[in-house]
């Protein structure tokens, strides 16, 4: 208002002007300082900015929005309100830039939110796993009466060989290659599987959002897999061999499997059952807990292939092939049952004295 | 210039059909425009419309990213396979491994580090919004990303991988792919799925330029170049119209006159004021011829009469824009909108 007067006193031939044009002339040099800042800000992150420079940012960018919002109400003038438009538009999105730091991030995701995520959705997790056992049985049964049901089960280059006419020697040569460190062929099957399996991963996290009903079934798809190469190895006696060459990156990539089959439920789930919510809306809050399940899929995914690479040929021995594999799947379990789980919570449930103290200290702090 | 061309149209004797059509096929276009516009509200609380980035920028973002991913995937390959020379064995699986590893971050850290921007959206100047408003957050930043991979990644290597195998898989990835490619076809802000799941889109950076003020020019002056230049023929009038103050118009406008045009009139009259012919002289007499024809029909209509020379064109129409906005603005304060010749 006192800049208002002070101009029209001194500059008394704009005394007649439109009230849009003297509108502009007044606010026009704070829209330039926040285009400068802007462009540093663009440039070279807000971070650069110092105290003062940060907080007159923010002051120009909710002047310049006030005046956009003005401007729409008196101008008549469509360059000066695109100019507006686009100025706070980039200011605003400069303003309300992700937060957090990517370290942090990071560092949040493996401590905490993933273990969560995963202690929170234990049901699906369990779900999934119920289907993909049931897939294995009925698959294992059946090929165990009637081996013409390995076909129906498993394609041919995912079996490369290894059907119900294999003989045993060939079996146990696909388990224990003769010299370790050869990859040979077994290069490009390993390769074939962990496509196949990234694949069957990520589609049963996608297609759950088609009602849960897909994931379901590729979980017990695989599942059947699993069931139908037991079946065939069972009849020569070699299960137990079979289950330790699996076991070594097998535990890490099935595990993944189903937590990516988990957050495939979990969208299903959302749109089988929106409760409240529109279907939609339903979705969008299940969505994190289900991106959470597929991020650590996808982990699991690449240590299990770094395990496949490395290990299964390297590592011939039976007992050494179960250790590790079922070791590291106890590692795996005592991350999501352990970590991230917040100090209120364990505290809340055993001493409730010293929650409150807790929480009094908080209110004091703030 | 619709406006006047339906001016000219209308005297010729009642509306004819062709004017009709042309106005139809306007007002469908720029409803069209405006169902694509994507208004935001930021916690400021006062709406911002963005433009959302049309396929071929899309498109061509993601083949630059693409490219540039697989620039960087090579050479670290190559390093890898040069430096270890017992990866070739498995060198299927490493590359696979090699390139997903380095996707996803590539997206992920740059989205996050230039707020929304990969290498490519930068160069094209494209950027990631989130629709709700709010800023964007990490959360948001990973689920789309995520959902590249498996939009688009997984199934075409799988389908490259095992396409041989026509099994249910390789159905279901076929079936996908064509789902994937249409999706962003089919809705208005040509958001792809994962874009949907995150609530993003997808704008082109505005580009903020400030242009001066036609209605504060001097008469004449700064409006177009052919002032600057020494032999233009507007010179003399110019003179003589601003013998006295310069702001003192030359020509006044009665309130019934400035009646007949509402605020897009008003805007249309803003551009064609605002085109700069440039130095070439044809351009600029065919400017001034414009000009001329534009204000003569003005003349008719506001009783005027037909004889504004094309000299006079661009101060007649500079005096009859800022009488016009000046007119429109006080209407509009007073709660009277006038947002085309239609209004009553």
């Amino acid at each position: 208002m006192n800049d208002q007067s002070k101009q029209s006193a001194t500059a008394p031939r704009h005394e007649n002007e439109t009230r849009s044009v003297r509108f502009r002339r007044e606010r026009e040099a704070e829209w330039e300082e926040l285009a400068g800042l802007l462009t540093r800000v663009e440039r070279k992150g807000a971070g650069k900015l110092s105290f003062l420079e940060a907080q007159r940012f923010s002051q120009l960018y909710r002047r310049t929005i006030n005046s956009l919002s003005l401007a729409r109400s008196i101008s008549m003038d469509a360059s000066l309100l695109t100019y507006l438009e686009n100025l706070s538009t980039r200011a605003y999105l400069a303003v309300y830039a992700p937060r957090e730091r990517l370290d942090r991030a990071i560092v949040r995701f493996f401590m905490a939110s993933a273990p969560q995520a995963v202690r929170r959705n234990a049901w699906f997790v369990v779900l999934a796993a119920a289907l993909f056992a049931m897939g294995g049985g009925v698959a294992f049964v059946l090929v165990s009466t009637d081996p013409t049901w390995f076909e129906a089960f498993v394609g041919e280059r995912l079996a490369s060989g290894r059907g119900p006419s294999a003989s045993e020697a060939d079996l146990r040569a696909s388990i224990y290659p003769d010299n370790a460190g050869s990859f040979g062929n077994l290069s490009f099957f390993s390769f074939y599987l962990f496509t196949h399996n990234t694949s069957v991963a990520f589609f049963s996290f996608t297609l759950g959002v088609l009602a849960a009903v897909p994931t379901g079934f590729l979980t017990f798809y695989n599942g059947t897999i699993l069931g139908a190469f037991f079946a065939v190895h069972e009849a020569k006696d070699l299960s137990l061999d079979l289950l330790g060459w699996l076991s070594i990156h097998g535990v890490t990539e099935i595990a993944a499997l189903l937590f990516a089959s988990a957050g495939g439920l979990k969208l299903g789930s959302a749109i089988l059952f929106p409760g409240d919510n529109t279907r939609t809306r339903a979705l969008r809050m299940a969505g994190p807990d289900a991106v959470k399940l597929a991020l650590l899929a996808a982990v699991m995914l690449v240590m299990a292939a770094v395990l496949e690479g490395y290990g299964r040929q390297l590592v011939t021995d039976l007992t050494t092939r179960l250790v590790i594999g079922w070791g590291i799947g106890v590692l795996w379990l005592l991350w999501f049952l352990l970590a991230g789980r917040t100090r209120k919570r364990t505290s809340m449930a055993s001493d409730p004295e010293f929650d409150t103290q807790a929480i009094n200290a908080d209110q004091r702090s703030n | 210039m619709a406006w006047f061309r339906k001016n000219k149209s209308g005297d010729a004797g009642g509306k004819s059909k062709v004017s009709d059509k042309q106005m139809a096929r306007l007002a469908k276009k720029a409803a069209k425009r405006e169902r694509r516009q994507l208004v935001i509200m930021p916690p400021e609380g006062v709406p911002l419309t963005l433009v959302p980035a049309g396929l071929g920028g899309r498109l061509g973002a993601q083949l630059l990213d693409l490219f540039f991913t697989l620039l960087i995937g090579m050479v670290l390959i190559f390093a890898a396979f040069y430096a270890f020379q017992g990866l070739r064995a498995s060198s299927a699986i490493i590359i696979v491994l090699t390139f997903f590893l380095l996707r996803l971050p590539y997206y992920i850290v740059t989205e996050i580090i230039w707020n929304g921007q990969t290498p490519a959206k930068r160069i094209l100047g494209l950027r990631t919004v989130s629709v709700n408003g709010k800023g964007l957050t990490i959360y948001q930043i990973v689920v789309r990303n995520l959902l590249r991979e498996i939009e688009f990644f997984s199934p075409v290597t799988y389908l490259l991988a095992g396409a041989s195998d026509p099994g249910i898989l390789t159905l279901i990835a076929a079936l996908w792919t064509v789902v994937v490619i249409i999706v962003p076809l089919w809705n208005r802000w040509n958001q792809r799925i994962g874009d949907i799941l995150a609530d993003t889109a997808v704008i082109n950076t505005p580009k903020p330029a400030l242009l001066p003020d036609v209605a504060i020019a001097k008469p004449s002056g700064a409006l177009s170049a052919n002032s600057r230049s020494s032999e233009n023929p507007l010179g003399r009038w110019r003179d003589r119209s601003s013998g006295g103050s310069a702001q003192e118009p030359v020509y006044t406008f009665s309130r019934a006159q400035l009646d007949h045009y509402g605020r897009h009139e008003l805007q249309v009259l803003e551009t064609v004021l605002r085109t700069d012919p440039g130095q070439s002289d044809k351009l600029q007499q065919e400017r001034r011829a414009n000009l001329g024809r534009i204000a003569r029909q003005i003349g008719k209509k506001i009783g005027y009469g037909n004889l504004i020379s094309d000299r006079e064109a661009n101060d007649f129409l500079a005096a009859f824009y800022r009488a016009e906005r000046a007119y429109l603005e006080e209407r509009n304060l007073m709660g009277d909108r006038r947002d085309d010749k239609n209004y009553r």
